[in-house]
This record gives C-alpha cells, structure tokens and sequence, in this order.
C-alpha cells in the first residue's frame, strides 16, 4: 500500500518522526503532540505514578528521538515502536523501584485498565477490543499472572512468590494465559500483514 | 545422558521468552535451539507478536501540564539539516526493510533561499507508469525541506537513481543519488533549497524517468 500511515492533517507518522530525528522544531513538536497521550498512558499503566510515568515518557521522546534512523516501518506503525520503547523503559523502572511487590488494589486497576476499551475511544482496533476481551476471559489466576509479567516485568519465579505458588504453576499460568491470547490473535493478524 | 525433549523445554520457557522474562543460561540454551527449529521459533515469534499487541492496551492519559514543552526542551537544538542526516535514517529503515538504500549522496548542498510566504505543508502523490506509488512532502521551513516516500512492489532491479526537484521557473536541482537494492519500500528526506518546488522526480541511471510527483499550490 503506497497511502500509509496517512493522516488527516496530511503529515504521515514517519514524516514527523523523521522531523524528530533531524531536530526540526516544528515537526518534533507535532510528533510529541500526536504521541504524547499514547507514551504517558502507557508509562502510567505500568508505573501508577504520575511523576515517575512523567520521567519515563519524557525518556522516551529523548530515545526516540535518538533511535530514529532504527525505526523499521515493516515492524510496526510509529505508534507502536513509540510504545515499546516506552515499554520497555517504564519496566526497567518498576523493576528497580518495586521488584516484587504487589499492592492488590493496584493489581485490579493494572487489569482493569488493559480489559476495559476507554469510553470514546473510536480508534481502538477491533483486534485491541478483542484481546481486551480474551484477557477478561482468562481464569483471573491466568489473568493477574499475565500482567505481572507483562506490565511489571516479573519473572516467573517473582510471580510465585507474589502469589505463593509454586514455580511450575507460576509459569504454566503464564503460557497458558498467553497461548489463550494467540489464538485470538492470530486470525486477526491474516490479511492484515 | 538425558532424554529430555529439547522442544519440549524450549516450549515451557517461550511465553516467558517472548515477555522478555527469562535470562541467563535458560535463555542462551534456548536461543540456541530456535536457531535451529523452525517449529519453536514460530511458536515464540507468534508470542512475541501477543507481547507486542499488550504493550498497545494501555490507554491513553493526558500527561501533566506543560509536558510537552519539557520534552522539547530536553529535546536538541535545531541543526543545520542535510541529507545525509535524514538519508541515514532512510538507509537504515530501508536496509530492513529490504528495499531501497540512500547514498552517493550530492557533495553539494543545495543553497538556502527566503522563507516562502506560507507554511503549509504541500503534498503531492509520487505516480509510476500511471499508478500512485507513494506521496511527496514540501516542508516549508526555513529552511525548505523535502520528504518523500514509494513503493514501486519490487518491479525495478537495482542500480542507482536519481532525485531531482522542479522549481517554479523550470529550474531542476539534484537533491539526491540513492542505490536500488531491489525491493519496494522507500523513503528519505532532506533540505529542498527553496520551498518553491513544483514537481519531484525520479530517473535511472540512463536517466529515464521512475516516478513523479507534481504539487499544486504556492510555486506549483
């Protein structure tokens, strides 16, 4: 497809992001304004503090703006790269500060904010609602195990720990749960590559 | 001797593998297998495909006031752009990409006239033999900037191309020289000299014509 990443005020994500890596200030303002939201959500979901997810998606715009010239449009949109490398940092960081611990108040709203589509949210892809869906589905046991490896970075012998079970459970729960989620996936992704 | 199956213990670490949890020894002996095993690589690169599709389900958050100017400002000075700034970052994409790769790039760097009296970004469809293959940026700046990108589907062999930029007097400057490896995908920037570019365009090295893109709008 020639027309990618095209957008309504005719400026595609990898214009801006090459901008951003030539130090254009006016086109490494419009990339930090289109993706702002998208790199403090992700940083929050995984940190649960605002000034922490501050520094770190402030980290982000910096590496991304470093990494430009790594980006692979066949990877993945700007969007998402974006969104790993937040990621990424935001884990380093709950993994320094918190290694293990788990508030279960916490835990629920960790679970609640990756199953609940926001209101409003037109853009959300229907491969994003659908895996909303299957890991609201998932035994909660398989469920609380997923995003604490996924959004904070344990291993699989922490999560034994933070929810005493043995190690063999612990990841067993882990493959299960993500199995369960490819199998969504998957025929999502057919036609769509 | 051990009789263990090695797939078999590669499958029970992949979903940690692809989370990117699993560290050490575990990890190098596993790696190690999928280099070899088609079936377990597959297995870990559609996990590692569910890893990539969690970390876009956080949803979006407003960050704190007077965020984006923070970011800005730790952000670097502007600098003097060149093509080669910009080419360097389309040679790497397009390298991955297995398409296009930018080099040979002008010595001369085109000089840098008025800011034009708008700053509206123009565009303009790239069209190859009758068909849109990508799309055309004229940044007004200053300085004036170019950025453009295609996707001629892997129907051109390699070789070097040529970018020329068509000025509102009929004037045509070299903007860049770039090798076609061979397949499809490409995209590069870099200054224009003056925003009042009115057509871009693409030859080979017999100097046939690739592709076009003409702007309408100021200068075009």
């Amino acid at each position: 497809m020639p027309f990618r990443h095209q957008r309504a005020d005719g400026r595609s994500d990898d214009l801006l992001l090459a901008g951003l890596g030539a130090a254009d200030p006016e086109l490494s303002l419009a990339f930090v304004r289109r993706f702002q939201r998208t790199v403090f959500g992700v940083a929050h979901t995984v940190l649960a503090d605002v000034r922490l997810a501050e520094d770190v998606a402030q980290q982000a715009f910096e590496r991304a703006w470093r990494h430009a010239a790594m980006y692979d449009p066949r990877r993945g949109s700007v969007g998402a790269w974006l969104a790993g490398i937040t990621h990424n940092l935001a884990v380093d960081a709950v993994r320094a500060r918190r290694p293990t611990f788990v508030d279960p108040a916490d835990l629920d709203a960790l679970l609640d904010s990756v199953t609940r589509t926001p209101e409003g949210d037109a853009l959300a892809t229907e491969a994003a609602r659908e895996l909303r869906a299957a890991i609201a589905a998932l035994p909660p046991e398989q469920a609380r195990a997923l995003v604490l490896v996924a959004y904070r970075g344990m291993t699989a012998a922490q999560v034994a720990v933070a929810e005493s079970i043995p190690l063999g459970t612990a990841k067993s729960r882990i493959r299960a749960a993500m199995l369960r989620l490819h199998d969504v996936l998957e025929p999502r992704r057919v036609g769509n590559d | 001797m051990t009789d263990v199956d090695p797939c078999a213990a590669v499958r029970g670490h992949s979903a940690e593998l692809a989370l990117g949890v699993i560290a050490g020894r575990e990890r190098a002996r596993a790696l190690a297998h999928l280099d070899g095993c088609p079936q377990c690589r597959a297995e870990v690169e559609g996990l590692t495909r569910v890893h990539d599709a969690l970390r876009l389900l956080p949803p979006a958050h407003d960050p704190p006031a007077g965020f984006e100017n923070r970011v800005l400002a730790a952000l670097p000075r502007p600098r003097r752009r060149r093509w080669r700034t910009v080419l360097a970052a389309a040679a790497v994409a397009a390298v991955f990409a297995g398409g296009w790769v930018a080099g040979g790039v002008v010595s001369r760097p085109l000089p840098l006239t008025a800011a034009p009296a708008t700053r509206t970004l123009r565009v303009a469809d790239v069209v190859a033999a009758g068909h849109g293959v990508g799309q055309a940026f004229v940044y007004p700046g200053p300085p004036a900037w170019l950025y453009m990108y295609l996707d001629l589907g892997g129907t051109r062999p390699g070789g070097p191309v040529t970018c020329r930029v068509v000025r509102a007097d009929g004037t045509r400057a070299v903007v860049g020289t770039f090798t076609l490896t061979g397949v499809d995908d490409a995209y590069w920037g870099g200054p224009a000299g003056s925003a009042d570019v009115t057509a871009v365009e693409v030859t080979d090295s017999a100097g046939a014509m690739i592709a076009t893109a003409r702007f309408r709008g100021p200068g075009g």
